[in-house]
């Protein structure tokens, strides 16, 4: 009897170990968040750097953290130091825009071009910042 | 009209100097090292933004919270929800400027010390700090290097007792922005 019971619980335990083990590593291996998974806000450069700096707050209220699909001209390609693409999308101020760091370099983007760069809004600096930015497959 | 001429081109120069005297990137880079020996705690952001006026000495820093990049991703969720609460309190700033201007030459290639003092605003504490830093003059530009250390309770960063032995009590900050003239 007493045999029989210690084999109905030892199973039982090892499953609850496992699940807890399962649980913690994929809390602590937790995957990453993809812009790809997530459905987008989609917006024209001109407009999400206008809502920006006229009103900041407002704005982070709306797009801090979000995913945001930006659609825009290429003002500017430069290197970040890690070698990172950062995109600069051109909006009506001559000098600061919407800046868009590349997840992928993509040597196909040119300047003049218009393009949607989708990621993660971080806010503004005096640019609007997307991180994390891929190029949206269905602008 | 060759006043006009004369005060236009004068103008349009002035203009040209006051432009090339503001370094400018948007790419600056700052990382931290907030590990001990139990874990390593280190983040980067690649997105930070930065002016200087070599004329005045002017220093602006703008940085996003939420552009610091960890290996884990549970430690850039901690990071932000629970100690730099980047939902609320998005950015963080400084403003300064170098004391000893006149010890930079900025025209002349090499290594300069400079000093940087300003308000630091993190986690919406400001406080008034002075950044040592190594100025680099060269053909590319400007670049801006400095070492800093804060202590979290300095900016009302809570860290709880339990991870206490995880997070290092005074975290080791560097800025390195290479800076070019803006257009």
């Amino acid at each position: 009897m007493i045999r029989k019971h210690k084999h109905n619980i030892l199973p039982a335990f090892i499953l609850l170990l496992f699940g807890i083990l399962a649980i913690w590593w994929y809390s602590w291996e937790k995957p990453r968040r993809d812009a790809n998974n997530e459905s987008s806000l989609h917006i024209a450069a001109v407009d999400l750097f206008k809502a920006y700096s006229e009103d900041e707050k407002k704005a982070n209220s709306l797009y801090l953290d979000k995913v945001i699909a930006v659609k825009g001209k290429i003002a500017e390609l430069k290197e970040n130091q890690q070698g990172q693409q950062l995109v600069l999308l051109s909006t009506s101020d001559p000098i600061f825009g919407v800046a868009c760091t590349m997840k992928k370099k993509n040597p196909e983007l040119k300047t003049g071009d218009t393009t949607t760069l989708k990621g993660f809004c971080s806010g503004f600096t005096s640019d609007v910042v997307i991180r994390e930015c891929q190029v949206s497959q269905n602008p | 009209m060759i006043r006009f001429f004369l005060a236009a081109i004068l103008l349009l120069s002035l203009q040209s100097l006051s432009a090339q005297d503001i370094y400018f990137t948007r790419t600056g880079q700052i990382d931290f090292h907030a590990g001990t020996s139990v874990e390593d705690v280190d983040a980067v952001n690649n997105e930070v933004t930065s002016m200087v006026n070599i004329k005045t000495g002017d220093v602006v820093f703008n940085v996003l919270i939420k552009s610091f990049h960890f290996k884990r991703a549970l430690m850039e969720e901690h990071f932000n929800e629970n100690y730099l609460e980047s939902s609320k309190i998005p950015k963080s700033t400084f403003n300064g400027k170098i004391t000893n201007l006149s010890a930079i030459n900025f025209s002349k290639e090499g290594n300069y010390t400079a000093t940087v003092e300003g308000d630091f605003t993190l986690h919406g504490v400001a406080r008034k700090i002075t950044l040592p830093a190594t100025v680099t003059i060269s053909k590319e530009g400007i670049r801006g290097v400095s070492h800093y250390s804060i202590k979290p309770q300095d900016y009302d960063i809570a860290i709880p007792s339990l991870v206490a032995d995880k997070i290092a009590k005074e975290i080791s900050i560097t800025i390195d922005c290479r800076y070019e003239p803006r257009k």
